[in-house]
């Protein structure tokens, strides 16, 4: 007997055809996203507009973007914690990644609604947070389905997917109108959010033609990315990265990026990020997607961050000797013991981690070495990377400040981040069709018209 | 002593005659203690307290019942103990313990710290008769879910090996969930139990991991569910076979399995917080469902941890919700 259509199924059905036919907005060529990746968004835009000055537009259009990418946020600093009773440094924590008082409530509720966290109260008063941020299941996922649960109307999910399909592959003007068909103030206000948010930047070649990139894959120069995009289908540039994406720190010398022409090129033109592991007299090259909006402490990071899994990657396919089988095991082992148990060929595996101040190795006697991990937290932070890495493709964390959890979990309480930085929030733009857009909204408003 | 007792373990034997299995009771434990290190191993003691004269054979017994049941450390209590009696207790590594020595023990112990009446009969006896009665609805025949529920969490769950326990007992649970009502005392001192139970078979999972490789939890909890790695490969295999000849896409691992890998997770990454668990979850079954109207934070004398609170409500939850049982039947927790 064939299967039934799961419920899930038939509601996302049901939500295309709804969203099609009343809204006004018809978006063809958008399916719903993958969860992980407007989890990922989410908490891109929630980070993007943390030092912006967002106006009316932002906030109503990406209501359920932000809350989302402020759930998302708060998720990655409460995991590894079991309870939370200081309330008042929990809120101070929140405040100072974004999350005002007035909004935690509603990004409480949200990650009780995931089962992230129970909130004990006692009347109206919280006095205690249980956490239960997942370690194996991809939080990210459980939070994109939830953004979906939350139906966003067709430009918030238009902006959020609008940055997804630009972080994989830079696209002209006229391919983002072809893909959303919105009207035409419509896509001017998905830009200007995405703009205003920093995930989405624009780019003119040499013919004049403008092409649209994201800044969360491109370290400094759009130009390779761009000129990717130009010599190569859509589909083929963001079927080549996802092949990266899913195996950060993929060897060159696996078929998998001899065999694809278009991973060739970008390495060549340098759209991609190899990282060099010199190791039994060999060069070996593993390859990462650019993260770019970075300063310049966090671009230390991740350097080190795609350091660890490059080693790691050699361990697993290049080992004289047993060879790596789970990689996540290594750098959990990194986080949770500090060290790697005795193999022959730490030396070798793990000299960049040595010259990078990551680690040391020592001898343990019979031909066999130890890998010892400096538990810095700057360290510590590149192998949470890494794994992230691993397990969701991307490092959305890589922003964040490390050890700002590990704070709440001290009895002192929490006050706020050692270096105290004053941080001026930059007011957001508007294009003139944006601030067009904005005026018709208001102006049917005022007259009683419905504008869906 | 940090050790929790549970109710009522007998000791069963499994034959398979006529067709059928059977079980015969051998013998019971008086009082059966087990506690868990900070590495989860557990330590199991027990206590044999028997009036008459026949110590010596009594403590020759208990020798072989220690070892039968792979438990650590044993005492013989009586009113009064001989010389002689002590002297053999000592030689077989028994403690022996009359009136005088149980005051001074309880005494050196602290033991009045604990708010919690366990050692009031009425209150054990009250616990055994809310176990009698749950599930049992308004009357009528006992369904048939509930007498092997019962069955399993009185005989089967001590009598089997411990890797079997966890899917085992969920799906019991699942079984006899429909049966469970918020509404009613025994129905909810009756899920506190099956959380213990529970809680005593992760622990004891736990420890393995701990043991084997704590840096591979998924793996190892593979591994140990389904009876180790060649059992798990056999296991695979069939399921593999199984979905061919059937078209049908069955996985090994229970839908639950995620839900379950993250609440191993956490007690092997918070071992001391939850060692303590069971503890923690008698306290809470005491308190409500046997109005024992101590605050939880008073209630384990000096020995509570809101860490360990929260892993055993955790547990709780968790066990709730993947065997369909309503939210409702837990849900003082939510303020607790």
């Amino acid at each position: 007997m064939p299967a039934l259509p799961s419920v899930t199924n038939v509601l996302d059905e049901y939500r295309k055809l709804f969203m099609t036919h009343t809204l006004g907005y018809t978006c063809f060529g958008m399916s719903p996203m993958d969860p992980v990746d407007a989890g990922l968004r989410s908490q891109d835009y929630h980070d993007g507009l943390r030092d912006v000055q967002t106006t009316g537009l932002i906030q109503v259009e990406m209501a359920r973007t932000l809350v989302i990418g402020k759930a998302a946020t708060l998720a990655i600093h409460l995991k590894g914690l079991l309870t939370i009773e200081q309330i008042d440094a929990f809120q101070y924590m929140a405040a100072d990644l974004g999350i005002t008082p007035l909004e935690l409530d509603g990004v409480l509720k949200e990650l009780e609604e995931l089962e992230f966290i129970r909130v004990v109260r006692h009347g109206q008063r919280i006095t205690r947070l249980e956490t239960s941020i997942p370690e194996f299941k991809s939080s990210y996922s459980q939070l994109g389905r939830r953004w979906e649960d939350m139906s966003p109307r067709e430009l918030e999910r238009a902006a959020v997917d609008a940055v997804n399909s630009v972080a994989r592959c830079p696209l002209s003007r006229h391919e983002l109108d072809d893909r959303y068909r919105l009207p035409q103030e419509g896509l001017a206000v998905v830009l200007d959010i995405g703009s205003n948010a920093g995930l989405l930047a624009s780019f003119e070649d040499e013919s004049g033609e403008t092409f649209y990139y994201s800044p969360l894959t491109v370290e400094e120069d759009p130009r390779p990315f761009v000129e990717l995009a130009k010599r190569h289908p859509t589909d083929e540039v963001v079927k080549a990265f996802s092949t990266v994406r899913d195996r950060q720190g993929l060897s060159i010398h696996d078929a998998r990026f001899s065999s694809d022409p278009v991973l060739l090129d970008a390495y060549n033109i340098g759209a991609l990020l190899p990282v060099q592991v010199n190791a039994h007299g060999e060069q070996r090259g593993f390859l990462f997607i650019p993260r770019g909006d970075l300063a310049r402490k966090e671009k230390v990071t991740m350097d080190k961050a795609r350091a660890i899994l490059a080693c790691v990657r050699f361990g697993e396919g290049y080992a004289k000797g047993t060879r790596v089988r789970d990689p996540s095991a290594i750098l959990r082992a990194l986080l949770d013991r500090g060290r790697l148990r005795a193999h022959p060929d730490h030396p070798q595996q793990y000299g960049l981690l040595v010259t990078q101040g990551i680690g040391a190795v020592e001898a343990a006697g019979g031909g066999l070495y130890t890998f010892h991990f400096h538990d810095s937290p700057e360290n510590r932070k590149a192998a949470e990377l890494a794994l992230q890495m691993l397990e969701v493709g991307e490092a959305p964390s890589a922003k964040i400040a490390p050890g700002i959890g590990q704070a709440l979990a001290r009895p002192l309480s929490y006050r706020g981040p050692a270096q105290i930085r004053g941080v001026i929030r930059r007011a957001s733009k508007h294009s003139k069709t944006t601030n067009l857009f904005i005026v018709r909204k208001l102006s049917n408003l005022v007259r009683g018209v419905e504008t869906g | 002593m940090g050790y929790f007792c549970p109710l009522e373990v007998p000791v069963s034997h499994y034959e398979y005659r006529g067709g059928r299995r059977r079980r015969t009771d051998v013998t019971d434990i008086d009082v059966l203690g087990i506690r868990f290190d900070s590495q989860l191993q557990a330590h199991r003691v027990m206590a044999d307290c028997k009036t008459g004269d026949e110590s010596h054979n009594r403590i020759f017994w208990l020798r072989g019942a220690m070892q039968y049941f792979e438990i650590h450390k044993a005492y013989f209590v009586k009113t009064r103990i001989s010389d002689m009696a002590r002297a053999i207790a000592f030689r077989l590594g028994i403690a022996t313990l009359d009136l005088h020595g149980l005051e001074r023990l309880e005494k050196q112990l602290n033991v009045a710290n604990v708010r919690l009446p366990l050692a009031d009969p009425e209150v054990y006896d009250k616990q055994l008769g809310l176990l009698s009665t749950a599930g049992q609805g308004n009357g009528g025949d006992e369904p048939h879910a509930v007498k092997n529920m019962r069955h399993f969490a009185r005989y089967m769950y001590w009598y089997m090996p411990k890797e079997r326990r966890i899917l085992n007992l969920i799906e019991y649970c699942q079984k006899v969930s429909p049966y469970l009502r918020s509404n009613r005392r025994c129905d909810k001192f009756f899920v506190y139990h099956l959380g213990l139970l529970l809680t005593t078979a992760l622990l004891e999972m736990g420890g393995t991991i701990i043991a084997r490789d704590v840096t591979d939890v998924r793996e190892q909890m593979r591994q140990y569910v389904f009876g180790g790695p060649m059992a798990l490969t056999e296991r695979e295999e069939f399921i593999d076979l199984l979905n061919k000849a059937t078209g049908a896409k069955e996985k090994l691992e229970p839908d639950y399995f995620d839900g379950l890998l993250e609440l191993a997770n956490r007690f092997v990454s918070f071992p001391q917080q939850a060692a303590d668990v069971p503890r923690h979850m008698e306290a809470l079954a005491f308190i409500h469902t046997l109005d024992t109207a101590v605050p939880i934070a008073d209630a384990l004398g000096g020995e509570f941890s809101l860490d360990t609170l929260k892993l055993a409500k955790d547990v709780l939850y968790f066990l709730v919700k993947v065997s369909g049982m309503s939210a409702s039947m837990i849900e003082e927790l939510n303020a607790t």
